[in-house]
């Protein structure tokens, strides 16, 4: 009597994960949607996760709900995402640091980019180079003199040594030939800000988008964009590209991923939500306002993007270690 | 900042009922997220973000000043009845507050700790409205190596007024910057003090120490002394009235209305530097009481002088922070730069412009934070406070054990990390050992707070002097803070036990 129970029951419960697994992509999500984001809660990246999946919850009957877990370079919270059920339910937002930095300096043990599926990626922001709007430079020629004559003179603020702002001037002094002083701000654009307008810096590396009011205000000026064509939103800002430099095209993204092993159909799924808020007026709309670069790369290009970005990066930085530019 | 016409017609938005009523609604929360310890008024506003989406953004912004200033001001509950600050900023109020709970005057210390929370949130929004655009500037003067003397200052400050243990608080003060270094390193990205632990590398939170000490401690510590009886017996607590918590004017008069106004300025202009935020705000204005006191000896005894300074300028602090986010988008505290996300996510992006053609939406603002501290404030303690000093006659047992489990939840859902609500438990048996040595517990928190900025200012001002350190004396904004230093050591070091002596001598004499 006893064991006809416990088989019964196996095989209700066998019966019945069938049928969950069988009904599992058409009917996702199910439930709410757990969004990891691995920074500060009021941050850019913060900013964009949420705006987008507010945008996406509207056309699914669950929510998609924001936690922030900070610490390790993004990594620790990340981590979770790597660790959650192969379901779908548990996505995360991956930015620079988490596809170069954590990795590359093994900064959280058993963090690995192969236990992630990229579902896409949904902002990419060029890096630039800004200065106050009454500098002695009026453009990119007349700073790049002034630099080559004062070499290490001119201080640059990047957010921290071996980070990705700094690599990209490193990238820069490569190419030119510039050099400059460095002066880390590790505590966000916030502390950038206040650095180029107090004076104690004298140009900043972010993005324009960073810097939007405050050059919208007149307050500062993009002098040079890293990428290979002119931001829509400030079309009088040049890039690398059109002044003749090669290989100095580069920048920060965000990209939205869930654990490795979900059903393909699952991730299918997931993409076509995120596709479907990404190309709404109401993100477009925010991200003009707002000074995002809304970018789409979808399930099929992400990985391949994030990888080459990672294989460059990885490249450049045993190529300055090597020269001794920086310390392992 | 901004014309009058535009202020008013902020005010009058604000008296609309649809939207002042979220300023009440944020302030009631703000409070019991602020007197709860391991609920801060950063969290309450973190967990409003998915909300502030669907809400228009004139009454999330309403919402947030009432949480702010609420946050602010109620962690002087529970600093000063039952010793655990609700808030870091209520530090000094615990240190004060609690000598008076104990001698059966908690009442007069919740009533001063409201009547200069008011006081200070009042002036500071009223600087915030008049002479931000100045303000800004004046900030703007204060540079790398000015902010690392400024940090230096209030850490060599509060290991001198610890008076009688002097080594013990520079201990304790050490302790804490140590334990901040542990995980990734400010400029680096490289892990470092994880001693083979790879768990250590998401270092240690800022919300499992301020727990760990305050919270988690005082339960063991009460847990040794429950035999105890009640400090206060049932019979004063009865005969407390409303009337009791109401400062007098005597009172208010031996304190001065120049203190409040200092102590407001102080905690304004702390506000407007961006990094320094609410706890230093309370502690230098504390300090500078303390260095121009008629009555010095009275410090941390129980001085009504002590919490008036030090809840002046933290609420004013509210004020303050807010300057530097909206004219550039530099959050001045933790709970401004929360806000800055409230603003990022409903398409505002706060610059210069946002002060000129957004103004009106803006504007609202402002009254909800003055409206908050000059009338929400003084009528919730009025009609709550009978309440808030009978929190001592619940079953201490009950009381504290429970107040550590939502403690430690709190750590969790600030971090989402099991590890962290670990590192509370750890953190509050070091607190037990450090306090039954006389180990003050509020220098390890300042120094555990203020230690990474001291680096990572220290680190770049010498990037900044190429590599010497002398740029700290030749600017003239860390120059300024240095001398101030000394200026302070002077007075609590030499001057002051000196004015005691004589004291004493006279007594004798007599």
């Amino acid at each position: 009597m006893k064991s006809r129970n416990i088989i019964s029951i196996i095989l209700v419960i066998m019966f019945l994960s069938l049928f969950s697994i069988a009904s599992f992509a058409q009917d996702f999500p199910t439930k709410d949607i757990r969004t990891i984001v691995p920074w500060a809660s009021g941050g850019g990246t913060d900013a964009i996760i949420r705006v987008i999946s507010k945008i996406a919850e509207k056309s699914i009957p669950t929510a998609i709900y924001v936690e922030n877990i900070e610490g390790g370079l993004s990594g620790v919270g990340l981590y979770e995402v790597m660790n959650a059920k192969s379901d779908g339910y548990t996505i995360g937002g991956f930015t620079y640091d988490s596809i170069v930095t954590v990795p590359r300096q093994e900064l959280v043990p058993g963090y690995s980019l192969d236990k992630v599926k990229m579902i896409c990626l949904v902002t990419k922001e060029a890096g630039a180079m800004v200065v106050r709007e009454d500098a002695p430079w009026k453009n990119w020629e007349e700073f790049a003199a002034a630099a080559k004559e004062n070499p290490r003179k001119i201080s640059v603020g990047v957010d921290g040594i071996g980070n990705a702002q700094h690599l990209r001037l490193l990238k820069i002094n490569e190419v030119t030939g510039l050099e400059f002083k460095v002066l880390p701000y590790p505590g966000g654009s916030g502390e950038k800000k206040e650095a180029l307008l107090s004076g104690e810096a004298d140009a900043i590396m972010t993005s324009l988008g960073d810097f939007a009011p405050l050059i919208h205000a007149g307050e500062v000026r993009g002098l040079i964009e890293m990428a290979d064509q002119r931001n829509p939103q400030f079309t009088d800002v040049p890039n690398f590209q059109e002044l003749g430099y090669e290989g100095l095209v580069k920048g920060s993204f965000v990209i939205l991923a869930t654990t490795a092993g979900t059903p393909d159909d699952v991730v299918a799924k997931l993409e076509q939500i995120f596709y479907d808020a990404h190309h709404s007026d109401e993100f477009r709309d925010w991200a003009q306002e707002t000074g995002v670069v809304a970018t789409w790369l979808g399930t099929d290009e992400v990985t391949d993007y994030a990888m080459q970005v990672q294989e460059d990066e990885f490249e450049m930085i045993q190529k300055l270690i090597d020269d001794g530019v920086i310390e392992g | 900042m901004g014309n009058l016409d535009g202020i008013i017609q902020g005010f009058i938005t604000f008296f609309n009922p649809s939207v002042g009523i979220y300023a009440i609604i944020g302030f009631i929360i703000g409070a019991f997220f602020g007197a709860v310890p391991g609920l801060t008024s950063v969290l309450a506003i973190a967990l409003l973000l998915p909300m502030t989406y669907s809400m228009d953004i004139v009454s999330s912004l309403v919402m947030c000043m009432g949480i702010y200033m609420a946050g602010i001001y109620s962690g002087s509950i529970t600093a000063t009845t039952i010793n655990i600050p609700g808030a870091p900023s209520a530090m000094m109020t615990a240190i004060e507050g609690n000598q008076l709970m104990k001698r059966g005057l908690g009442a007069k210390a919740l009533g001063h700790a409201a009547f200069a929370s008011m006081i200070g949130g009042t002036i500071g929004t009223l600087l915030l409205i008049m002479v931000s655009p100045y303000s800004v500037k004046l900030a703007l003067m204060v540079k790398t190596p000015g902010k690392f003397s400024l940090i230096l200052f209030a850490l060599i400050v509060i290991i001198l007024i610890q008076r009688k243990s002097i080594a013990k608080g520079a201990i304790a003060t050490f302790l804490g910057i140590m334990f901040a270094t542990i995980g990734i390193d400010t400029m680096k990205p490289l892990a470092r003090f994880t001693f083979g632990f790879d768990i250590l590398v998401q270092g240690i939170d800022m919300m499992s120490v301020i727990i760990g000490t305050f919270a988690i401690s005082e339960l063991l510590i009460q847990s040794g002394e429950i035999e105890k009886k009640l400090e206060i017996s049932k019979d004063v607590l009865s005969k407390i009235r409303r009337k009791d918590f109401i400062p007098t004017l005597e009172e208010i008069k031996s304190i001065g209305l120049w203190r409040y106004f200092k102590s407001s300025l102080i905690g304004f202009f702390t506000g407007v530097l961006p990094g320094a935020g609410g706890s230093m705000a309370a502690f230098i204005s504390y300090a500078e009481a303390m260095r121009s006191s008629k009555n010095p000896e009275e410090y941390g005894t129980g001085s009504l002088e002590g919490i008036a300074a030090a809840e002046t300028a933290n609420n004013a602090m509210c004020g303050g922070a807010i300057v530097p986010m909206l004219t550039f988008g530099i959050p001045g505290d933790a709970t401004t730069a929360v806000l800055l996300g409230v603003l990022v996510i409903n398409g505002l992006q706060p610059g210069p412009q946002l002060m000129t053609k957004q103004f009106h939406l803006i504007a609202p603002m402002f009254a909800a934070l003055l409206v908050s501290a000059l009338v929400i404030l003084p009528i919730t303690f009025y009609l709550l406070a009978p309440y808030f000093i009978k929190i001592v006659s619940i079953n201490r047992g009950i009381l504290y054990a429970s107040i550590a489990t939502v403690a430690i939840v709190g750590s969790f859902v600030s971090t989402f990390s099991v590890f962290q609500m670990a590192i509370t438990l750890i953190f509050g048996v070091i607190a037990y050992f450090l306090r039954k040595q006389n180990y003050p517990t509020v220098t390890l928190l300042l120094g555990f707070i203020l230690g990474p900025m001291l680096e990572d200012y220290f680190r770049r001002g010498l990037s900044l002097g190429h590599g010497s350190p002398l740029i700290f004396f030749t600017s003239p904004d860390s120059l300024f803070f240095l001398v101030l230093t000394v200026i302070f050591y002077y007075f609590l070091m030499i001057k002051k036990p000196m004015i005691m002596k004589e004291d004493l001598v006279q007594k004798k004499a007599k």
